[in-house]
């Protein structure tokens, strides 16, 4: 997967060195200023210290940024040939989480390969972006939209959604749901087809809450729609997130102020719940930046899919921009109380690795769509 | 191959949808952020507040009691203690009490500290209060199990080692009963008060404690402390809501150096000392023996122990000053003489005495077996002669003495309150009603007994019995159905040697001291004085010290009936009787005879002899009453050096 084993010699070493003046560097500072201002979060709830979570959460972002300018310079066409193997190398982990992972906090998330522990549902958040876009790739043009072409994307969702959602982990089985489909829609699938997906889900839905969730989980929907049922139980996270979040008020308590940040009221709130903390000591103000940013990146990620001269760095770019912005809102829809808690970090700002990973190795994938803008890739072999 | 140009519109007109969704996604989540740090911004700020600070109680400083000359009776001193949060212990609560009830030592007596039933009450506690409110465990460990606590702090979740301050009383059994102690407020006590369920607060539970409690509690303040969620505060930072108001100091009227010499004479015999001013009537001794230790029952006491002291037949822990009881016997003799006197009975008219007299179809004893031949009233007191008495009894007759007695302090209650009356009377009528009220609302702390003085009127309407003429003999010579407290025979004796209508006081200041000065009994001065005469006469008042002299009057009461076959047999001595058939030892007395200011009365329970068993321990007590002459003494004052004194003692 290293480029320098590719068939370009010297020729291909110039060609890395230009590609990489042409990364886009714009976009590495606004991510660069997101992840600070997460650190600055980090630094805050734990007292102004690097220790335990700040040091290492700007560590993380410069070797994930590492991560991305690799994965960045690697032709797309690579990538093209990669998806389905990635993606049917997760879906195997996926399954052998199922049989043999480990458990955490109430979920088997975890697989243990010698020493180090993995998290395949996150893998997963990125290969999906790849299967389907690679599917939508090789449909052909004749076929884009219909249904029987979307058949095949949709597949490749169903399972690893179903596997992650048995884990049980529905902030991620949604993500990868959502970062799937978008890619269906935006290959053009039919409005016919939407609506009557959208009625069978509209009716599927219900029935999966009363039936088809764990307890605790549906013990957060019940919870989420009425939070006083339990104020120190499950309903305390959403109470005390809008404390925190109203405290901050139009302008913040500033930094290091925020006392709801400070006095531990919020659980995992380092990780999940960190957009608190930034509500809370920079405001209204300080999240519309933060809005904004997020704005940014996902702008910037569409126009890079939307510059791609092959369907599958579009597909790709627009995948990530989905799958980030996912992430974004959910999360603050999340804290903020307007959907139930799924468990569903605020990229780049919330505290964890492999989250982190996730979102710059997506950001590398579309530097890599990016690159091969100006490609016209043909479909490889079609499965349809 | 190039895709069609109407398939990439289509693209761009999903990208589009997509952007715009994700747009309304973000201004829905800014509408939301409006709503919450916006227009809801007030509310939410009120509610963090209340997370972050929580109200503390900050107790008052209970007020510090003192002697007549300052002297500490009850204080508060800093101790150890460890307590545990119960929302913090969380489910492994029970499990973590028993850890540190393992950590504790053991009583002196080898009990352990904490035993199941505690460990079970404390759990239990923890269950109806508050998450949040800490629940003591301990209070006064020792520093040892304090640092054995701290050192497994980490595995013992919510618990909290803290100094705080407890009651102490350094004179120890002393003042057990007078004073009293403090405890917590136990269940039914506390209720649904907030306030006594504080692990902090103490309440009177007998004594001056109880009695003067509204005063020595002070008012209870709050402090608010920045507090995280899981309740630890988090800065030292306190802001005060209300300032604790501490509780009044209180001087009572007591001498601590005469209450211990009363104490030191009295050794471990079952007696009574009070010593009382027969001016102020203020009381410079009130002692019941054997005593307590009130700083037992502030640490808390193991069952065993507190099993032993319930069960001592000398009755340590009730107060035989107040609530005990006793026939007068010969102490009552001053009672009958007065009313005789009044009834026109000449002191000189000679009563001769062989020693019984027959009455109906009875026989009367003096206590002097061959008699006494002529007596005078003078006479009578001195040598205290029975037969004297059944004469001057009957010229007096039964209303005439009781009037006496009542004059003389007899037959009523002195720290009687129309609060402790209500009581009592609710009480009484929740007895009637069949439901009788709990012990703790039933309690009226240092209200005396009203002992008993019998007249015929009592009779028909106690008993359903008329008046037997042999009562007036008994009634004379202070037996019968007559009853009296220690407290009611130095109040007789005081008011026999000033005159006055003395009542016994105890408080210097606060609002339970005297409002009003004594003023004379309706009994001539003449009758006074023949009386008194009488009992400077009497042999057991001699008080060893030159220059000084006391009046006194023994007495020796029977509490068996000595049956003719046995007076015929010999009656048995004292000594030969169960500790129970044994005679109470009686003696009152007051000096000095020119210029009476002290009044004594001691009760020798089961004693013996009035003049060989309650004399000598008078004697003694009023000595050192003389020698220190506390009634003349400079009084000791509150003033902003030495209020609250006692507290870093």
């Amino acid at each position: 997967m290293i480029p320098s084993l590719g068939a370009g010699g010297r020729r291909g070493a110039a060609w890395r060195f230009e590609a990489l003046q042409a990364l886009d560097w714009p976009l590495f500072a606004v991510l660069a200023v997101i992840a600070g201002g997460g650190m600055l979060m980090q630094a805050s709830i734990s007292g102004g210290s690097l220790d335990p979570w700040a040091g290492a959460h700007g560590l993380r972002f410069l070797m994930a940024v590492g991560v991305a300018i690799v994965i960045g310079l690697t032709p797309l066409p690579w990538w093209l040939r990669l998806a389905y193997p990635i993606y049917g190398m997760t879906l195997l982990l996926l399954l052998g989480v199922e049989f043999f992972g480990d458990e955490r906090l109430g979920a088997q998330r975890w697989l243990q390969i010698g020493p180090m522990s993995l998290q395949p549902s996150e893998i997963m958040k990125i290969a999906i972006v790849l299967a389907t876009a690679r599917a939508v790739h090789d449909t052909p043009t004749a076929l884009l939209g219909s249904l029987r072409a979307s058949l095949l994307p949709l597949g490749l969702i169903i399972a690893p959604v179903g596997l992650v959602a048995h884990q049980p982990d529905l902030g991620t089985s949604i993500l990868v749901a959502i970062s799937g489909l978008s890619i269906v829609f935006l290959s053009g699938l039919k409005w016919p087809v939407i609506a009557v997906a959208g009625l069978g889900g509209a009716i599927a839905g219900p029935l999966f809450v009363m039936f088809g969730l764990k307890d605790y989980q549906r013990e957060r929907v019940l919870t989420f729609l009425d939070p006083g049922r339990d104020p120190l139980g499950a309903g305390y996270h959403i109470t005390q997130s809008k404390i925190a979040i109203g405290n901050g008020g139009w302008t913040g308590a500033g930094i290091g102020q925020g006392t709801q940040s400070r006095l531990d009221f919020l659980p995992e709130q380092h990780t999940d719940f960190i957009f608190t903390a930034l509500a809370e000591e920079t405001g209204f103000v300080g999240v519309m930046v933060l809005i904004g940013l997020f704005g940014f990146v996902f702008l910037r990620l569409m126009a890079i899919g939307a510059d791609c001269r092959n369907l599958f760095g579009r597909m790709v770019a627009s995948g990530v921009a989905v799958t980030i912005i996912s992430y974004v809102l959910i999360n603050m829809a999340m804290v903020s109380g307007l959907i139930p808690v799924v468990g569903v970090p605020l990229p780049l700002v919330s505290y964890g690795g492999t989250a982190m990973l996730t979102v710059m190795v997506g950001i590398g994938l579309a530097l890599s769509a990016r690159n091969g803008a100006a490609m016209t890739m043909p479909p490889m072999s079609s499965l349809i | 191959m190039p895709r069609p140009i109407d398939h990439l519109e289509t693209l761009t007109d999903r990208r589009l949808l997509l952007s715009s969704a994700v747009g309304l996604g973000f201004l829905g989540i800014t509408a939301r952020l409006v709503q919450l740090q916006g227009f809801e911004q007030a509310e939410f700020r009120e509610a963090a507040k209340e997370n972050q600070f929580k109200v503390q109680l900050r107790p008052a400083r209970r007020g510090v009691i003192y002697d007549r000359a300052g002297i500490v009776l009850a204080s508060n001193r800093r101790v150890f203690q460890v307590r545990v949060v119960p929302e913090a212990a969380g489910k492994r609560l029970p499990e973590i009490v028993r850890a540190v009830a393992g950590l504790l030592s053991p009583f002196p007596d080898g009990t352990p500290r904490l035993t199941e039933t505690a460990i079970v009450s404390i759990l239990e506690e923890a269950e109806t209060a508050r998450g949040f409110v800490p629940i003591s465990i301990a209070d006064d460990i020792t520093w040892e199990d304090m640092v054995a606590i701290a050192v497994r702090a980490p595995e013992l979740a919510g618990v909290e080692t803290s100094i705080g301050e407890v009651r102490s009383y350094p004179n120890g059994p002393e003042f057990a009963h007078v004073i009293g102690y403090v405890a917590r407020a136990n269940r039914d006590e506390a209720g649904d008060d907030p306030v006594l369920r504080h692990p902090d607060i103490r309440i009177g539970k007998d004594g001056v404690e109880a009695l003067a409690e509204t005063a020595l509690k002070g008012a209870h303040g709050a402090t608010q402390v920045e507090v995280n969620a899981a309740g630890r505060i988090m800065s030292d930072r306190e802001i005060v809501v209300t300032p604790a108001d501490p509780g009044t100091d209180l001087i009572l009227t007591l001498d601590a150096a005469v209450q211990a010499e009363a104490l030191r004479a009295a050794g471990d015999k079952s007696a009574a000392i009070v010593v009382m001013d027969i001016v102020t009537g203020e009381l410079l001794t009130l002692l019941s023996t054997p005593g307590f230790d009130p700083n037992d029952f502030v640490r808390g006491l193991s069952q065993r122990a507190f099993s032993a002291l319930n069960q001592d037949e000398k009755r340590p822990l009730f107060n035989k000053t107040l609530a005990g009881t006793f026939p007068p016997g010969s102490t009552f003799k001053m009672a009958t003489a007065l009313a005789a006197l009044d009834a026109g009975m000449a002191p000189e008219e000679s009563v001769y005495c062989r020693g019984y007299l027959p009455f109906g179809s009875h026989t009367f004893h003096c206590w002097k077996r061959g008699g006494h031949g002529p007596m005078d009233m003078h006479r009578g007191i001195a040598s205290s002669c029975d037969l004297y008495f059944y004469e001057a009894a009957q010229r007096a007759g039964p209303e005439r003495i009781a009037k006496y007695a009542r004059l003389l302090g007899l037959g009523a209650r002195h720290f009687d309150r129309p609060d402790a009356r209500a009581i009592r009377q609710r009480a009484a009528e929740a007895a009637a009603a069949g439901t009788p009220l709990p012990v703790h609302l039933t309690r009226t702390p240092l209200v005396d007994r009203e002992g008993l003085v019998p007249d015929p009127d009592w009779k028909l309407r106690v008993r359903k019995e008329k008046w037997a003429a042999g009562e007036t003999l008994n009634i004379g010579i202070g037996q019968g159905a007559l009853l009296a407290t220690p407290l009611q025979l130095a109040i007789m004796t005081a008011r026999i040697a000033s005159g006055l209508d003395v009542t016994p006081q105890l408080f210097r200041n606060g609002p339970l001291a005297p409002k009003q000065t004594p003023a004379p009994l309706p009994i001539p001065a003449e009758h006074l004085a023949i009386v008194r005469a009488g009992m400077e006469a009497v042999a057991a008042a001699n008080l060893g010290l030159p220059g000084i002299f006391m009046a006194g009057k023994t007495g020796t009461a029977q509490v068996r009936r000595i049956t003719a076959a046995e007076r015929a047999r010999g009656v048995r001595a004292n000594k030969d009787l169960p500790w129970a058939l044994r005679d109470h030892a009686l003696f009152v007395c007051y000096a000095p005879v020119d210029a009476p200011r002290y009044a004594c009365s001691v009760v020798v329970e089961h004693g013996g002899g009035g003049s060989s068993d309650a004399a000598p321990i008078a004697r003694e007590v009023m000595r050192l009453t003389l020698t220190r002459d506390p009634a003349r003494s400079p009084a000791f004052q509150l003033n902003p050096t030495n209020a609250g004194l006692g507290r870093r003692a």
